[in-house]
């Protein structure tokens, strides 16, 4: 088979969404899920299982405006902020589920008991409020006494009797069923007028009290007596984040200074412990505002935006890139646009022209027409004050010829009909009586001029669209097949049929008859996440990949796994095994047939089914004679961050790509260190 | 650079002619004054504070000089003995005499060592002298009865210590000199000066880099300047012309004193004839470095060096004149030169040597060769003396009417000045004449050559003209007046042609060079035309500009594979690893070949 020509490859660089600065992070160690709070309020649900992922993302609204703590209960995740408010989300619907009203204005800090009946929230005028947990809702039990000052961290101890809280110049002990403050522990200051504000706290389980401050010191005290035990200047700035592991033997520290410091317990003399200073961790540049630690591999993250894993053995640094979760761009091919996602923006732009001639030592094309920038859409919302805000996007989509335009807020969804004539761009708004109500997670529009949402209310929509209105036409009910929110969509070219997948790993396909959608099969569930799915043009072949990198092709027609998938799966090419991102995309050479082309952060593997090689690599012989053989995969390393990559004709891809650069570009200056030598 | 400081008195004088001598004493910056017969003074430069006096009974016939041997002043008096005395001492009539049964004409400190000169012209060491006074004869030099001493000179080179008397004869003067080294005398050597209608005015003994100089001033300010050499035991060579003295007038005495190896002083009557003039002399460069005039002359004032100042006799007073020599810079001597006219002076006859080089025999060869056609006419304009430009003017002209090839080629080939208002005539002629008066009929076969222009051989000729050099803006007029559209265009197909692949270089011209002139030719042709071409709209402009352009782009396009190929190379010449990707970091939008399969 002779090779089939290379494309040609638009790399979109103009794709620079804003570094979100990390806030908060809590661990949900059951479901392996990590909670990331940033700075404009919005809640990524990582999935922390093999390759990590994104698996769901609360978007940022004007009615949560700030994340100040975070904190698990079960699967229940609660936030509080500057708006005094405790927040408990709906991790089905992507939205706020309770609003409860905390006492003493803004809220700094909550932690949960170990049984989970009741929150503890820290606010800026001094009240430790506490909640109760219920079923289903949260219910304000009391407050305890009013303290001096705000309270920026606080910590349950072991037994929920105690509460230990770091506000200004102050650790306070307090005694949850009397409501009073047991022990107060005063950390001194470094100068005289400038008070010590004690940031991050942990408690171990013989109430060992553990701070780390404004002045850069780390202290342990006893949490039994109110007293100090230990003390060290672990930093040349403030201490903002500290994290303990589960056998509370070693943590970890960092904050402003972003060296992320160990400490490791050691026993000393006559069975006497005392905490002594290990490895430093060198992963960040600027401010470290959280630490989590799940089993050996910490997690931290900051200002940068940067999710970073570090393990050791082996040594390992993972950096995932503060870039929203997939699909955050959408291209239309026939269109000849791209459609980018921000956390409160749509831009679309028209792609560039190649022109006739290339450079000749870059190999560039000429760019005849520069892409352009049509339309930015916001979701503008007026508070009670008057304050104009932005809606943080929750989803958003583009039909393949460009002239439909869908996205959805909290508040709803919108329809648009974008109008490119010759000079400026028009949108106009499509009626969308009595679908518009309650947002969707995803959408897709068909080549038919379909389009299918996923309610966050469960389900599946199918819309038809006219020139000026857009008329329902079935609800699909997927409470059968499918147990969570439809994060994935597919729909064939012909849309004959419909794939709808969620992170538990549903994936139903549903067939096109009588102009209805109705349920065809459901592909074997694995214990994986699926993260992209993708059909394959002019054929009944659905491609999954998992949040493992592995890949599954499954014939809707015969509905059973292709014999390449079944091969594939005896014997994985390690291009895929090795990958420590998730595949972000797949998509297919129209031209060629037996090609999956898959993207991941920064590499593009060329899976072919015809092609196999052997594995040379392993030098054992196997006895039972069974082929090595393996798929030829072919990985190209050159881009940095491939947020997206597609085909928009036959010969001319699209590669949407975030510069690294252009992330650090927009963050703000770091602590001034002096590296030796230099000043 | 010799720099004049400001001038101050230090002392009155009795009288000039008494001024026994200015000499050096033990300390820097103390100088002892032998005023008159029996008065010296001790002063300080600096203040010129006067620092000891002493005063005799017996008349001082020479300064008091300080002996470093012994460490004490020595004077003789009456001009027979020597008195020797330390400092302390205040009364020197009543100390021991050294007597001697000669005259002592003088005696002098040189190289820290002090001599003694007697009437008859012997020179001995002073040490020796006193010692072997008694048993003394000394050998006259001199004829005592004919000459006398009129001044004893000095001067110390390579450890040796030079010593000159300048003796008057009758009716001339002669320098008798002689040698110390290292003690030990030489012989005395003599030289007469005699020159017919100048007297000798001023002399003085220059050391230079090298040697001995005895330099001698003559009433018609000319310097002349002989070396002392142990060659001939009597001569009467005065030496080589040095220079000429114009701004110091020669008549009377002039005082020289030499200052360093470059540099000699003199001081002698403004050559206006109004006051004195002190002028420091760069003998290398032989210019007058700097000046300084005063208002009155004294006639046989003497000048006096001693460490860094000038001493000399001003009207009634002894001026202390310091100076300053700098480090030679030839950017100060810029504009201050001048030639030395050789005098018509029948008596002396200067030979020139003249040193003939060949710079190269093809040149001598080239000159020679007038083409045989137009040699007649040539020589003739030659001998009438006019330039190469005039006459290829009116050669052209005649041979343009005939439409004389071969002339012309010879022509072209010969003259290397064409005026450009002839280049732009031939260009015309060699576009526009008929191809059959070419002898060969030889075609080019190339595709991109100008049809007009065949056969080659027209070509040829125009390639000789392309190489000959041209004043841009004398061009401009000529090309835009004479040169016609059409023509303007053959020329820069042509030009075009040489560039191509099928070009070829211009005669005795490599590549570059050839470039650089067809270049050259193609802006200045756009440049005569700019106008015609912009309003123009006839196609076969566009065509052949454009043709221009493309070949140009290509060139320029390989200039930048070259920069291409350059970095590369240095890359691997620093043995660094070969990176193939190219940063698109700072692009937005790229579209490139995507490497899929």
């Amino acid at each position: 088979m002779s090779k089939p020509r290379n494309p040609k490859i638009h790399n979109v660089r103009f794709y620079k969404p804003k570094p979100n600065a990390v806030y908060c992070m809590a661990l949900q160690p059951q479901g392996n899920k990590l909670a990331v709070s940033r700075a404009d309020a919005s809640v990524e649900i990582w999935n922390l299982t093999h390759c990590a992922f994104i698996e769901r993302t609360i978007a940022s609204s004007t009615e949560n405006f700030s994340i100040e703590g975070l904190a698990w209960c079960d699967d229940r995740l609660f936030s509080v902020g500057l708006h005094g408010l405790l927040i408990e989300y709906d991790l089905m619907k992507l939205d706020l589920k309770s609003r409860s009203v905390v006492t003493g204005e803004a809220a700094f800090c909550l932690d949960v008991n170990k049984e989970k009946t009741q929150i503890a929230i820290g606010t800026e005028q001094g009240y430790l409020n506490i909640f109760q947990i219920t079923e289903d809702e949260v219910l304000f039990e009391k407050f305890l006494d009013k303290q001096e000052g705000r309270i920026l961290c606080l910590k349950f101890d072991n037994s929920g009797e105690f509460i230990v809280s770091g506000s200004m110049d102050a650790i306070r002990i307090w005694s949850v069923k009397t409501n009073q403050a047991l022990h107060k522990m005063i950390p001194g200051r470094a100068e005289h007028n400038k008070p010590t504000i004690v940031w991050c706290l942990a408690i171990t389980q013989d109430f060992t009290v553990i701070s780390g401050d404004s002045r850069g010191i780390l202290t342990v005290w006893d949490g039994k007596v109110g007293a100090q035990l230990e003390s060290y200047q672990s930093h040349r700035a403030d201490i903002l984040s500290l994290c303990l592991s589960e056998d509370e033997n070693s943590l970890y520290c960092a904050g402003i200074d972003p060296n992320v410091v160990n400490y490791v317990r050691i026993e000393v003399k006559d069975g006497a412990h005392k905490w002594v200073r290990s490895i430093q961790r060198k992963i960040h540049d600027h401010d470290v505002r959280a630490l989590v630690l799940n089993g050996n591999k910490l997690y931290s993250s900051g200002v940068d935006g940067y999710l970073t894993c570090s393990y050791h053995p082996p040594k390992t640094l993972l950096k995932y890139p503060p870039i929203l979760q997939n699909p955050c761009v959408t291209i239309c091919a026939k269109g000849r646009y791209v459609m980018l996602r921000y956390p409160k923006l749509i831009e679309i732009w028209s792609l560039g022209e190649i022109g006739s001639d290339r450079d000749k030592h870059t190999g560039l094309y000429n760019v005849e027409k520069a892409p352009r920038k049509l339309v930015a859409l916001q979701k503008v919302v007026t508070d009670d004050e008057g304050v104009e805000k932005h809606e943080g996007i929750i989803c958003s989509t583009i039909s393949d010829d460009g002239t439909l335009i869908l996205y959805s807020t909290r508040l709803g969804v919108r329809l648009l009909k974008l109008d490119c004539g010759e000079s400026t761009p028009k949108l106009v708004p499509i009626e969308t009586d009595g679908l518009g109500v309650s947002p969707c997670v995803s959408a897709k529009f068909t080549k038919n001029n379909r389009l299918i949402l996923a309610p966050n209310s469960g389900g599946l929509q199918v819309v038809a669209i006219s020139s000026c209105n857009a008329v329902l036409m079935q609800n699909i009910n997927t409470e059968t097949e499918i147990e969570d929110m439809i994060v994935l969509l597919a729909v064939s070219d012909s849309a004959q049929f419909l794939v709808g997948g969620d992170v538990r790993g549903n994936i139903a396909v549903w067939t096109l008859k009588n102009d209805q959608y109705v349920f065809h099969c459901k592909l074997p569930k694995y214990k994986l996440s699926p993260t992209a799915i993708a059909i394959q043009p002019n054929s009944a072949n659905l491609v999954v990949a998992f949040n493992n990198n592995n890949i599954i092709e499954y014939d809707m027609n015969r509905r059973e796994l292709t014999k390449f998938s079944r091969s594939l799966a005896k014997n994985l090419p390690k291009q895929l095994t090795s990958r420590v991102s998730p595949i972000r995309n797949i998509t297919f050479d129209s031209r060629v047939k037996d090609v999956i082309i898959l993207h991941d952060d920064d590499s593009v593997l060329v899976v072919d089914k015809e092609k196999t090689t052997t594995n040379r690599e392993s030098k054992v012989r196997k006895i039972d004679g069974e082929s090595k053989e393996q798929f030829a995969v072919r990985c190209i390393k050159k881009f940095k961050h491939l947020v997206h990559l597609s085909w928009i004709s036959d010969d001319e891809m699209v590669a949407v790509e975030v510069n690294p650069l252009s992330l650090i570009e927009q963050l703000p200056p770091c602590l001034v260190q002096n590296t030796f030598g230099r000043k | 650079m010799a720099k004049l400081g400001a001038y101050y008195g230090l002392c009155p004088l009795i009288d000039h002619r008494s001024l026994l001598g200015i000499t050096k004493d033990e300390e820097n910056g103390v100088v002892i004054v032998t005023l008159g017969k029996n008065i010296a003074v001790k002063y300080k430069l600096s203040d010129q504070k006067q620092l000891h006096s002493w005063r005799t009974k017996e008349k001082f016939s020479s300064p008091i000089i300080y002996d470093k041997e012994q460490s004490k002043y020595v004077a003789v008096f009456n001009e027979n003995f020597l008195r020797v005395w330390s400092e302390n001492e205040e009364f020197i009539d009543k100390l021991k005499k050294f007597k001697f049964n000669q005259q002592i004409q003088t005696i002098f400190t040189c190289n820290e060592r002090s001599f003694i000169v007697f009437k008859n012209g012997a020179v001995l060491l002073l040490s020796d002298a006193i010692e072997r006074r008694k048993e003394l004869t000394l050998e006259s030099v001199i004829d005592s009865d004919s000459e006398s001493i009129y001044e004893v000179l000095n001067a110390s080179f390579n450890n040796s210590v030079y010593v000159g008397l300048v003796v008057k004869t009758n009716h001339n003067f002669c320098l008798y000199w002689t040698k110390f080294v290292e003690d030990i005398q030489d012989n005395f050597y003599k030289i007469s000066f005699k020159r017919g209608n100048a007297d000798l005015t001023g002399y003085v003994l220059h050391v230079d880099k090298f040697s001995v100089n005895f330099l001698s001033l003559w009433s018609d300010g000319r310097v002349y300047s002989v070396e002392l050499k142990e060659t001939d035991p009597e001569s009467a060579d005065i030496g080589e012309l040095f220079t000429v003295i114009e701004s110091i007038s020669c008549k009377e005495y002039v005082s020289l004193v030499s200052l360093d190896p470059n540099y000699i002083a003199l001081y002698g009557c403004n050559s206006n004839e109004e006051g004195a003039l002190l002028v420091i002399y760069n003998v290398q460069f032989k210019v007058v470095q700097t000046r300084q005039s005063f208002k009155l002359f004294t006639n046989g004032a003497k000048l006096c060096c001693i460490d860094g100042n000038l001493f000399f006799p001003v009207g009634q007073n002894l001026a202390v004149l310091p100076f300053h020599l700098d480090m030679e810079q030839l950017a100060a001597l810029v504009g201050s030169h001048k030639v030395v006219q050789t005098e018509p002076d029948p008596d002396i006859s200067i030979v020139h040597k003249v040193q003939f080089v060949s710079w190269g025999k093809e040149a001598d060869s080239d000159v020679t060769k007038v083409p045989e056609k137009i040699k007649p006419k040539v020589d003739d304009f030659v001998r009438q003396g006019l330039s190469d430009n005039f006459i290829f003017e009116t050669l052209l002209a005649e041979v343009l009417d005939e439409k004389n090839l071969d002339a012309l080629t010879q022509m072209v080939n010969y003259f290397p000045d064409i005026p450009e208002s002839c280049l732009v005539k031939v260009l015309k002629f060699l576009i526009n004449l008929e191809s059959k008066l070419f002898k060969t009929k030889t075609q080019s076969g190339a595709s991109n050559f100008p049809s007009s222009l065949q056969p080659v051989e027209r070509t040829e000729l125009l390639d000789v003209i392309l190489t000959k050099s041209f004043n841009e803006t004398l061009l401009l007029s000529h090309l835009r007046s004479i040169l016609s559209l059409d023509e303007v265009l053959v020329l820069l197909q042509y030009i075009h042609f040489l560039l191509s692949e099928d070009g070829h270089c211009l005669p005795s011209r490599n590549v570059i060079e050839t470039e650089a002139k067809l270049i050259e030719w193609s802006c200045i042709l756009l440049d005569a035309n700019y106008q015609k071409f912009l309003l123009s709209r006839d196609n076969k402009i566009s065509e052949v500009l454009s043709s221009l352009k493309n070949q140009i782009k290509e060139e320029l396009g390989s200039f930048d594979d070259l920069r291409q190929v350059a970095a590369l190379l240095t890359e691997i010449k620093n043995k660094r690893p070969i990176q193939k990707k190219i940063h698109m970091g700072g692009m937005d939008y790229s579209i490139e070949d995507f490497p899929l399969y």
